[in-house]
């Protein structure tokens, strides 16, 4: 097969024949497994990140040979643009706290399991795959409905907004839900954050021991008026529901 | 010897071996969710593949959803890793000992 | 010239009645004072009864195909749908106090509506597409949910834990969709039936879709999730994610397994049965050591799963109608535990153990009679979840594992029996301690020192960063960590109703079982079969009836 988009780049490998293309499949193939196996096996997160890198590029690159740049586009756009370099962010963010813990206790067991799972899983895939006749593998695009219309950013936009509408509306919801998320956790971890550098400012010995022994006369506090018996103060006061004052 | 779709597929059969490998052998929370995106990533490929072996747009509208759902999900995860860190200097799920499990 | 789709809105009426309440609390909510929270309270309230509301007056009209085959929406999906918003109803009563008073209000109402949004797509899905964009709105708003909950370590690891496990399901049901996709060339779940090219690659499919949504239900070994994230997680979000997350899971699962994949019935049956009985032996044996409530309810949620599985087995038969019955019976008696939980760990201000609960069933000298009404109601939804006669729960393992006999798996019946039978130890430890128990302060004391993490917890040699962290001693507002013990009346009474529920669920069971048999009729278009109240109980008469509809029957009416 052909990729109009590369053709019309320059690159013409209808003439080499599909050498070329196999080539080109095979390297970027390679370099998108590496990657993959460079994010799960490397020890610092950055490094990961950034592998991650090589592969969503590595997919961008095959989707084009797949004739469909604007997957391609959105691909490198989306993931490598947008989610990479927030995962970026914020390992850079977290400093030196991302590598705290960075797997050296399990490193020696875990890689006979690591192997057996890649094997396993990934050859019960390939092999269905391989091994299953498609219903109707098309080659030429000019055979398809889609026909030269095919992956074209109008192309995939009238199905979008005609057959998967609803879906592209939901997923704008998926996008609001992340952001309240996004923020919500934010200023949880804010608020959090502040109320330990308030105590750690208070420098004084004697203040330090005035906070930790109000937080313990509050234990002790709850934990008095909790296991009283007989209990007659449970919530059964269905008559009396007032809220309690503590 | 040309590419068909069909290899396409059967790369993203290694690569989501892969990512699986990854979530459920490694411990530090970024890079499990790392791994999360490389599994969205080659089922997306898987998709993409398909959609070409049809010659239909569905998988390719459906693997664009995929991206901005991955987006949404990653905004999520990391944004409890970051809350989380405020409160922990470990990003480890493993010694999560708050829960014991 | 791009065709205008069809858009049958009425078909998704629900789904955007919560959307749009969810926007209108989220802006509400941006306000300060007590005056807004009352106000956010009510419209989420409010929205949740009118989406209720519609359902119900709805719950006959079925359109398939709407959004251009996006959407079914069908008895099946309204089943799914006012168990969602019911269970959402009752955990937004519950989350009404607990939420801090820090200004943010909203957010709270707002994920709670979008997830049960998100779940009204996904069991009124019509594709594969919708579905999983469904599954990852309310997954996505629970994880946030999971996180946000208490400020306590806890909650924000378990909504981590969960958001990992989450999306690892969540990749495993996309990539089985795509090998659906390729084998069948079509997304919409009918339409998976009708594609003549089936086979290796339409099996894994299959599998990896049962894996992921295996997941959601919580069924072994898709299981290790539950117990961490229940006791992480705020008992309001617990009691939602439990009920409604479980049972949209379980309808979708019999919707995509009975439509789509009925021609691999012979595949998969025998897969589920094993899911099954290893969720009833995990579960089961799980439970049986653990001191926590929530951990205890957290093994039990997933036995109970595996019997709801047994249900499925049976599925040409009598299996759906007590699918659908055991799924209400199951989010009433669970519901009704955790509300207990709750006004437990209220007057506690702590989580609540097993020991906790000692003595609780007597009634006090010169008290009335209802202080002792909740604990009474506990004790019924234990009895209820371990199957005891008189209760719902009895009845609806009756018809769920009637079902699996009736299908030739006499066998798989017998290891549930065998499962509740050990189940019966765990559960009467709850009334044992209930009834039988006097409270004893200084057990009860061990058993919270032996809790993971008191939310209360201030440790002498411990590293000073993490008492500050669990505790705001300079001035505490409700809104710290520490939790101020307090009644929770209104939480009592949901509790005890609750429990009313499942008895009258037991004894008045036919109006459910309509419902089950219409979601049924939706599903496998068996005809009169299914009509007459007994359907539970039918023996295997239906079954060649459902064998021979074949899921080309499930046409587009509109």
């Amino acid at each position: 097969m052909t990729s109009a988009f590369l053709v019309a780049g320059g690159i013409n490998f209808d003439v080499p024949g599909s050498i070329f293309e196999v080539a080109l499949f095979a390297l970027f193939a390679l370099a998108a497994v590496i990657g993959a196996i460079v994010v799960v096996s490397a020890s610092d997160p950055f490094v990961s990140a950034l592998s991650l890198l090589l592969n969503f590029v590595s997919l961008g690159v095959l989707y084009l040979m797949l004739d469909q740049p604007f997957v391609a586009l959105a691909q490198v756009l989306v993931y490598a643009g947008a989610v990479v370099v927030l995962f970026l962010f914020v390992i850079a963010y977290l400093g030196d706290r991302r590598e705290v813990f960075s797997d050296r206790r399990r490193a020696k067991l875990v890689w006979p399991f690591a192997l057996l799972t890649v094997l396993g899983l990934g050859g019960i895939l390939v092999g269905v795959i391989i091994g299953s006749d498609f219903p109707d593998t098309v080659s030429k695009l000019a055979d398809t409905a889609a026909g030269h219309d095919f992956g074209t950013p109008s192309a995939i936009g009238e199905t979008f907004l005609t057959d998967y509408l609803l879906e592209f509306e939901v997923t704008s919801l998926v996008l609001l839900v992340a952001a309240i998320g996004g923020i919500v956790l934010g200023l949880t971890g804010r608020a959090r954050h502040d109320r330990m550098r308030k105590l750690m400012q208070t420098r004084s010995a004697d203040q330090q021991k005035a906070v930790h022994a109000s937080a313990e006369a509050e234990l002790r506090r709850t934990r008095r008026t909790a296991p009283t018996a007989p209990r007659t103060d449970t919530a059964a006061d269905a008559d009396g529901g007032k809220e309690p004052a503590s | 010897m040309t590419v068909s779709p069909e290899w396409f597929v059967a790369l993203s059969g290694v690569l989501f071996a892969i990512g699986a490998a990854g979530v459920l052998l490694r411990r530090n929370a970024l890079v499990v969710l790392l791994s999360i995106e490389i599994m969205l990533n080659a089922a997306n490929l898987a998709l993409v593949g398909f959609s070409r072996v049809h010659g239909a747009h569905d998988g390719q509208v459906f693997a664009i959803m995929v991206m901005a759902i991955a987006a949404s999900e990653v905004v999520v995860g990391l944004g409890i890793v970051v809350a989380l860190s405020h409160l922990r200097r470990e990003l480890d799920t493993d010694d999560m000992t708050e829960l014991h499990g | 010239m791009i065709p205008k789709p069809e858009l049958q809105w009425l078909a998704i009426g629900p789904e955007l009645i919560t959307a749009v309440g969810a926007m209108l609390v989220l802006l509400i909510g941006l306000g300060k004072g007590a005056k807004v929270r009352g106000t956010v309270l009510v419209l989420s309230l409010l929205t949740l009864a009118i989406a209720l509301g519609f359902t119900i007056a709805r719950f006959h009209v079925t359109t398939y195909g709407a959004f251009n085959g996006q959407v079914d929406s069908d008895e099946l999906a309204n089943v799914g749908r006012i168990i969602a918003l019911s269970s959402a109803l009752i955990a937004v009563v519950f989350g009404a106090r607990g939420r801090s008073d820090d200004g943010r209000h909203g957010e709270f109402h707002a994920l709670v509506l979008s997830a049960v949004c998100g779940m009204g797509l996904f069991v009124a899905a019509g594709s594969f597409v919708s579905l999983f964009v469904g599954l990852e709105l309310f997954s996505i708003a629970l994880y946030v949910l999971c996180a946000l909950d208490a400020e306590r370590a806890a909650s924000l690891e378990s909504g981590l834990k969960y958001l990992i496990l989450g999306g690892l399901s969540s990749a495993i049901l996309l990539y089985g969709t795509a090998l659906v996709y390729g084998a069948t060339g079509t997304f919409d779940i009918a339409g998976v039936a009708e594609a003549s090219h089936r086979g290796v690659l339409v099996w894994t499919g299959a599998a990896m879709v049962l894996g992921g949504l295996a997941f959601k239900v919580s069924a072994a070994p898709m299981h290790w999730w539950t117990p961490d994230v229940y006791e992480g997680a705020g008992t309001p979000v617990t009691a939602f994610m439990s009920t409604a997350t479980k049972s949209v899971a379980f309808l979708v699962l019999a919707r995509v397994l009975t439509t789509s994949f009925a021609p691999e019935s012979d595949a998969w049956v025998p897969v589920v049965a094993g899911i099954a009985v290893t969720s009833i032996v995990v579960g089961n044996v799980g439970a049986l050591i653990q001191t926590h409530l929530k951990r205890l309810l957290g093994y039990s949620s997933i036995a109970q799963a595996g019997y709801l599985l047994v249900g499925l087995v049976g599925w040409e038969g009598s299996g759906i109608p007590a699918l659908v019955y055991a799924l209400i019976v199951y989010s009433a008696m669970t519901l009704g535990a955790f509300a207990y939980v709750l006004v437990l760990e209220r007057d506690l201000g702590r989580d609540a153990t097993l020991a906790d609960l000692a003595g609780r069933g007597w009634i006090p000298e010169g008290r009335s009679v209802l202080v002792a009404l909740p604990a009474f109601g506990m004790a019924l939804c234990a009895l209820s979840l371990a199957g005891i006669p008189p209760t719902a729960g009895f009845f609806s393992k009756f018809a769920l594992f009637g079902a699996a006999v009736d299908h030739g798996y006499a066998w798989l019946a017998f290891v549930a029996v065998l499962g509740s039978v050990v189940s019966l130890a765990y559960y009467l430890r709850i009334l044992v301690e209930l009834y039988m128990h006097q409270p004893d302060e200084a057990r009860a004391e061990a058993f919270a020192a032996s809790l993971p993490a008191p939310s209360v917890a201030i440790d002498e040699s411990g590293d000073p960063r993490d008492e500050v962290m669990t505790g705001e001693p300079s001035h505490p507002v409700p809104a710290t960590p520490v939790r101020t013990p307090g009644r929770a009346p209104v939480i009592a009474l949901v509790g005890v109703l609750l429990a009313a529920a499942t008895l009258v669920l037991a004894f008045v069971p036919e109006p459910v079982l309509d419902l089950g048999c219409d979601a049924k009729m939706a599903l496998l278009d068996v005809g009169s079969s299914c009509t007459d109240h007994q359907a539970a109980e039918e023996t295997g008469g239906s079954s060649t009836d459902a064998a021979a509809a074949s899921p080309e029957d499930v046409a587009p009416v509109e």
